[in-house]
This record gives C-alpha cells, structure tokens and sequence, in this order.
C-alpha cells in the first residue's frame, strides 16, 4: 500500500480515507466522471419527459468523456497526442446568423433518436480529423491525412465503443480499403503493420509531430509528401523483417531524420555490450545530424538499453522511454514480445530551421 | 492542457437553432441542398451547418459527404 494512502487509512479512518481517494481519484480523472455521469443521465432520460434534458446531457458527456479518456490513453505512446482536452459546446436558441458566421465553426447535428449510435461515430471522426496531429496535417496530401484520420478514429472506436466499429468500417473506412489502386487502401494496410511491429504511435507519429513543429507556418511543400510516403516505406519494411535480416534503419531526409538502433543480436550483446551500439552512433548516425534515436530492444535488455543511452547523453537528451508490446518475425513465425524502446532527442535542434 | 471545442446541436434544440439561423423553412420545405452532393436535406440527413464566404449551409450524412466536410474543414484550417 502506498505511503499516502496507509497515511490516510490511519489519521481519518477507513471510510473518510476512501472516500478521499476515490474523490483524488475523480478529480485526477475527469474523463471518468464524463463517462458515469453519462450512464447516470442515460438512466434518467428514460424517464421521459420528467427528465427534460437529461438524454442532451447524455450524448455530451458520453461522447466527451470518451474522447478524452482515448486522448489520455494515448500518453503512454504518443504523449503529444495527449495533450487535447475536447469540449462539446452546445449551439442554443440564442444562436444568429451574423453570430454563427462570424464564429465560422462548423456545427455538428447529434441526434435523440440514434439508434446506429451514428452521433458517437461522426463526434470520434470530426474530433480525430481536426484534433490529432493538426500541424502536421496540413502539409501532408489529402490521401495521407485521411489514411491517418481513418486509422485513428478505427483505433479509438475499437477501444472506446466497440459496438459502433461495424458501421465505422461498413461506412467509411471499406469502401475507400475496397477501391483498386486506392492509395489510401494501401496507406492503411502500411499503418497495421507498422502498429503491429509497435512503431505507429511511438514512431511514425512522432515524427510527423516534429515535421508538423519544423514546418508550421510555412508553404505547402511537396517534399514533405514525399518525406512522408518513404517513411512509411521505411517503417514498413523495418516492421515486417525478419529478426536478425538486415534493414535500412536510417532515414535522413530534409524535414524527417531519424534513425532506429535496434540492440538485439545475443551474441552481440553477451560478447560486446554496449560498445558497438554507442560507437555505430558516434561515427555514423551523429556526424550525420540525425535528430531523433530510437533505441529499441526486447525488455530483457533494457538496462543494456538504458546504458547505451546514458552514453549517449551528449548530444543526444531522453525524450522518454516506453514499453509495448510487438509481433516480431522470426522465420516464418510471429511472436508477440515484450519490447522496450527509448527515444533521444539531438540537443539544440531547432523548431525553426532555413528551408532545405 | 489544450482544450478543443466541438460546437454542436442536439435534437432537442434544432428548430430554435435552425430558425436562429434563418434556415428552417428552406429544410422542411426541402429547398436545402447538401453543400457536396447537393441532394437535398432534410431532418433525418442532416449532418452539419457550415458557415461558407457568408452563407449558411448545410451537409447530409452519406460518409462521402462527411469525408468531404471534414477535407474542407482541414482545408480552411490551412
């Protein structure tokens, strides 16, 4: 039992210290709040017209909370996708048309009979599109950006409200998978492996995050599009390898330079330790500015990871360090493991840089 | 924390907000066309209200149209 807690239990006795904590609990969780304040105003809207009001309250803090509760989940692997609270703002009566035009936001219709629970499907998908990766979004094509608004929201509903995934997929997501030649088919195929290999959030979106910081407010450049595809590439050919084969793990561009050392040859790493990880480093990887390491190995050697790291420390700093879960290739089989993988920044990179 | 507001309507409040609006007439006697596919809306299809170059308009709810209001509302943004 945690110190604070025992604290509690002793000084205020059992009932007043749960209370207390389920209250810090709460208050450190709004989204849960959202969430069974929801179930609550469900009940009383059936009611009827006793209740008036109660089904409005309903849809707002059932799809609120669970947006939120997605957005916070995604701290483990995408912290800056986290930071967005969303907030369903009622338009009443009192509405204008000169008010509404001047505001120039678009005003989404929830409906009080959705028996396809279509309300929650177009909230998750309106909020994803124009919520997550935001800056980045605007300078990638119209395929990619929708690719990604698809495969989030597919995401979201699978964790958030399963029973709504079917008329997801039926209505939106299959008939552009379904399409020949579609790119965006062929985007959204890349994503799931690249998620299954563990490096959609953690990688793919970490970059675009930094591409969308380095190129915010500037023209729309079709470099970036480009940039953007052949990481996918990249990160896709990195994903499906087979463990052991040999890969490409640099990718220096103009906008997006990153690269992913993976610390994994047994007998690599009983004979020599850290030495060879940290000397690829400073002879290839640095003199070559790349910007963001990705340090990635099974858990079990995650203290080795971690020393690599600490000898990194200059240039590089730590961003974070995350564990997940990945099906790796082994032959011809897929195993699931337990990986561990740490993210180093190149100190002093700059937001703004001159155009390449 | 970044807060991102949604601006919405309930059922409850659609007339008034649709009447507010000036456009509650031209949907119940079907003269409101989808801002994409231009069939017109009615108060089952009715998906959004989108303020456009100074004109109050309207889109359905066929995924193709909310597929092109959400590529219109990131266009705007950039």
């Amino acid at each position: 039992m945690s110190q604070p807690i025992a604290y509690l239990l002793t000084t205020l006795g059992g009932g007043s210290a749960v209370f207390i904590v389920v209250v810090a609990l709460l208050l450190y969780n709004p989204e849960k709040i959202e969430k069974w304040s929801a179930l609550l105003w469900r009940l009383l809207s059936a009611f009827g017209t006793l209740f008036k009001g109660a089904h409005k309250q309903y849809v707002r803090l059932d799809l609120q909370g669970r947006l939120n509760e997605f957005a916070k989940g995604l701290a483990k692997d995408a912290p800056f996708l986290a930071g967005t609270r969303v907030q369903i703002e009622w338009t009443d009566e009192d509405v204008t048309r000169k008010g509404f035009l001047e505001e120039g936001k678009v005003i989404l219709r929830l409906k009080r009979n959705d028996t396809e629970q279509t309300n929650f499907v177009h909230g998750a998908y309106m909020f994803v599109s124009a919520s997550l990766l935001a800056k980045a979004k605007r300078y990638i094509s119209p395929s990619q950006r929708q690719s990604l608004d698809l495969y989030m929201t597919t995401d979201l509903l699978q964790k958030e409200k399963p029973s709504v995934l079917g008329f997801f997929l039926d209505a939106y997501l299959h008939p552009e998978t379904a399409k020949a030649d579609s790119k965006i088919s062929r985007y959204i195929d890349s994503f799931t492996k690249i998620d299954e290999g563990g490096l959609l959030k953690s990688v793919l979106l970490q970059e675009l995050n930094y591409v969308g910081d380095k190129v915010f407010g500037r023209r729309q450049d079709d470099r970036i599009i480009s940039e953007v595809n052949d990481l996918v590439e990249f990160l896709e050919a990195i994903a499906v390898r087979r463990v052991g084969e040999e890969a490409d793990l640099e990718f220096a561009r103009d906008y997006c330079r990153c690269a992913i050392v993976i610390v994994g040859k047994p007998s690599r790493v009983a004979a020599e330790g850290h030495q060879p990880y940290v000397e690829f480093v400073r002879k290839n990887l640095i003199p070559r500015r790349i910007e963001t390491l990705y340090i990635l190995g099974l858990s079990e050697n995650r203290d080795l990871l971690d020393f690599i790291c600490e000898c990194l420390d200059e240039p590089y700093e730590r961003v974070r360090t995350q564990r997940s879960k990945a099906v790796l290739r082994y032959n011809d089989e897929w195993i699931r493991r337990d990986q561990y993988l740490v993210i180093l920044r190149m100190k002093g990179v700059r937001v703004l840089q001159a155009s390449p | 924390m970044e807060k991102k507001s949604l601006k919405a309507v309930h059922d409850d409040d659609l007339e008034a907000v649709l009447k507010g609006l000036g456009i509650y007439g031209e949907l119940i006697h079907g003269r409101l066309g989808c801002a994409f596919c231009k069939e017109t809306v009615t108060w089952d299809n009715l998906h959004s209200i989108l303020p456009d170059s100074g004109a109050i308009k309207c889109s359905c709810s066929r995924p193709e149209c909310v597929k092109l209001l959400l590529a219109w509302m990131d266009k705007r943004r950039s």
